[in-house]
């Protein structure tokens, strides 16, 4: 009886919600005509409905619309690389991958111009059209005297050059050139999506920083556009992104500091905008630890660029390990899926990445080592040290936070 | 027989909407979040009774559907579908919330839910308390059918939309619409019986 009861419940629940066809409804109706209780029940029902649906409607908060539209707008090249034909798809990628790259950089930046002992500016550009550049320069500085009025960028003196080249083309030779060459010359390669900006400027002495400080003592800015449009875009985007960190994270060393360790960075990573990719510049010390963060929950393709010594045998030891597991998976994909998959360095036209497996294990070499895991799951995780000449030539750097550990 | 929750007018619009937001119109998007940031809000605030909460997944789910807005299939409606990607994310943040409060909180989690921030003058403060105990028994209730409650009796969904919101068979909420408010009476009724018993506050 109770089941009967119990469906009975259940057709008036959808009588009462107008669900029923005619033939369902006619019956409950006969049915309530000589069924007191069950009457008694539809009102109980009615009355319980309508409480819920008396409760106030509240209405979305007034900021929200302007917060929506503007993270939109930082993820609008996914909408556009879609509608785009191939060709233009990775440079489009590698835009989207600025906001993930500048959360990184900022903090990175602040964290190791406190952790060394000297002096510490970074200018790096390279781009096809000296205009990109200059832009890209002047955008940098402005950024640069928001945030740190009295220590203007001084582009004629930078002592440490990184480029990071944030799609498959624009990687060439200069990541051990000087900046001024880097400036001067960077205009080849014919085919290179034109630009990547690189620039950081940090506090000269980091003695003087005072964790209560206010101000922000240093910014980073990374730009990457393959044209002049893009490019204007890019620098627009870099402008919103720092300015929001920056007024984020300042006065507040503690959060900085926390925001540039390899779980922060994960968390970047697995937050950011960029559906596929992801490309984050960080310490070599961290890169092991983040590394092993990633590969412990896998989310999705990163390039992890950090400086490093070329002396440095425990990221030796890395770029090892990284191409080990990448062949592991590959297998295991294989045997899967029964075909084979290709390494992204077989697609890639990149000298980097072509290079990779040549290079790999010998992080002596002044340019790159990596290892590229295609998997089951979204990750493809690209490792690429960086040589940087100044850190070779540095005391030796602090030791990994663990002892290594195969990332397998 | 599917009933159209929506005038069919309205849904066209929308549909043009989407198509020039699918071309990079962002104005088009910006019609869209006006048109229903409010009831994308309110079930979102019903269903985990937190506005900051409510807030973010109401962030979170335009931003998902303007991600993934060229992948949108015209046959559903934009409404429907972004209501799908909300309360994906609002039950994915449920599932987290409770992890998170496992053990801990969790008994007394409906309990620690916020008043709604007052938007009108307190003219009738009877009816202010009913909606917090209203509210405080929807939270109760169990994610699944607070879901069903939420879409059908705060914003009005029929049977074959929040099949469609939630990817469940049109039966199974049928059945489920009928367990989630025989939940909600249980603890409606042993409310009512602990505040007449307690003599705290009016009964409704």
């Amino acid at each position: 009886m109770t089941e009967d009861r119990d469906r009975f419940t259940e057709q008036l629940n959808a009588y009462l919600d107008g669900e029923l066809d005619d033939q369902q409804r006619q019956a409950v109706e006969d049915r309530l005509t000589h069924d007191t209780d069950a009457r008694a029940e539809l009102n109980n029902l009615r009355e319980r409905v309508r409480l819920i649906k008396n409760l106030p409607r509240e209405s979305a908060p007034s900021d929200l619309l302007g917060n929506i539209l503007t993270a939109a707008q930082t993820t609008d090249e996914n909408v556009h690389r879609r509608t785009k034909p191939r060709s233009t798809l990775h440079t489009l990628r590698s835009i989207t991958l600025v906001a993930a790259a500048l959360a990184l950089c900022v903090t990175v930046g602040l964290w190791s111009a406190s952790l060394t002992e000297r002096p510490n500016r970074r200018v790096a550009v390279s781009s096809i059209e000296p205009d990109i550049r200059n832009r890209a320069i002047e955008t940098f500085e402005s950024i640069q005297s928001e945030v740190a009025p009295s220590r203007p960028l001084a582009k004629s003196q930078p002592t440490q050059t990184a480029i990071t080249a944030m799609d498959e083309v624009a990687s060439n030779e200069p990541l051990s050139q000087s900046p001024q060459l880097a400036m001067a010359e960077s205009e080849s390669p014919p085919n290179s999506l034109a630009g990547a900006v690189f620039a950081a400027a940090n506090e000269p002495n980091p003695a003087t920083h005072v964790p209560t400080d206010a101000s922000p003592q240093s910014a980073m800015l990374t730009i990457v556009s393959p044209d002049r449009n893009d490019a204007d875009r890019c620098i627009r985007l870099a402008r919103d992104f720092d300015t929001r960190r920056t007024a984020g994270y300042s006065g507040n060393l503690r959060t900085r500091y926390e925001f540039s360790d390899s779980s922060t960075a994960r968390r970047a990573i697995e937050n950011a905008d960029s559906p596929n990719e992801t490309h984050i510049t960080i310490s070599a010390d961290h890169l092991e630890d983040l590394i092993r963060q990633l590969d412990r929950n896998p989310t999705r393709s990163v390039t992890l660029v950090a400086n490093t010594s070329p002396a440095n045998t425990q990221h030796e030891k890395l770029a090892r390990r990284s191409r080990l597991h990448a062949k592991k998976l590959e297998r295991s994909e294989a045997r899967r899926n029964g075909r084979s998959v290709l390494h992204d360095a077989d697609r890639k036209p990149n000298r980097a990445f072509s290079d990779h497996r040549a290079l790999g294990l010998q992080t002596a070499t002044p340019t790159t080592a990596a290892g590229i895991a295609p998997t089951d799951t979204p990750i493809q995780l690209t490792i690429r040290l960086i040589v940087d000449p100044e850190s070779a030539a540095a005391p030796a750097m602090r030791p990994a936070p663990h002892e290594s550990k195969s990332p397998e | 027989m599917v009933m159209q929750h929506k005038p069919a007018p309205e849904r066209l619009e929308d549909e043009t909407l989407v198509g020039r937001v699918q071309t990079g119109d962002a104005g088009a998007f910006e019609s869209l979040v006006l048109r229903y940031q409010d009831r994308v809000y309110n079930v979102c605030y019903r269903f985990v009774g937190h506005a900051e909460d409510a807030r973010d997944l109401t962030q979170e789910a335009f931003l998902k559907a303007y991600r993934s807005i060229h992948r949108f299939q015209r046959e559903s409606g934009f409404y429907t579908w972004l209501f799908r990607i909300a309360m994906n994310a609002a039950l994915t943040h449920r599932k987290k919330a409770r992890l998170r409060l496992a053990g801990s909180l969790d008994a007394n989690e409906a309990d620690t839910i916020p008043a709604p921030p007052d938007r009108s003058p307190p003219t009738d403060a009877d009816a202010s308390v009913n909606h917090q105990r209203v509210a405080n028994a929807l939270a109760k209730l169990e994610a699944d059918h607070r879901a069903v409650i939420v879409l059908r009796d705060i914003e009005g969904f029929d049977y074959e939309q929040i099949a469609n919101i939630l990817e469940i068979q049109r039966g199974t909420v049928k059945s489920r619409i009928h367990r989630a408010r025989a939940a909600f009476r249980e603890v409606w009724d042993r409310k009512e019986l602990s505040n007449s018993t307690a003599h705290t506050g009016p009964r409704p």
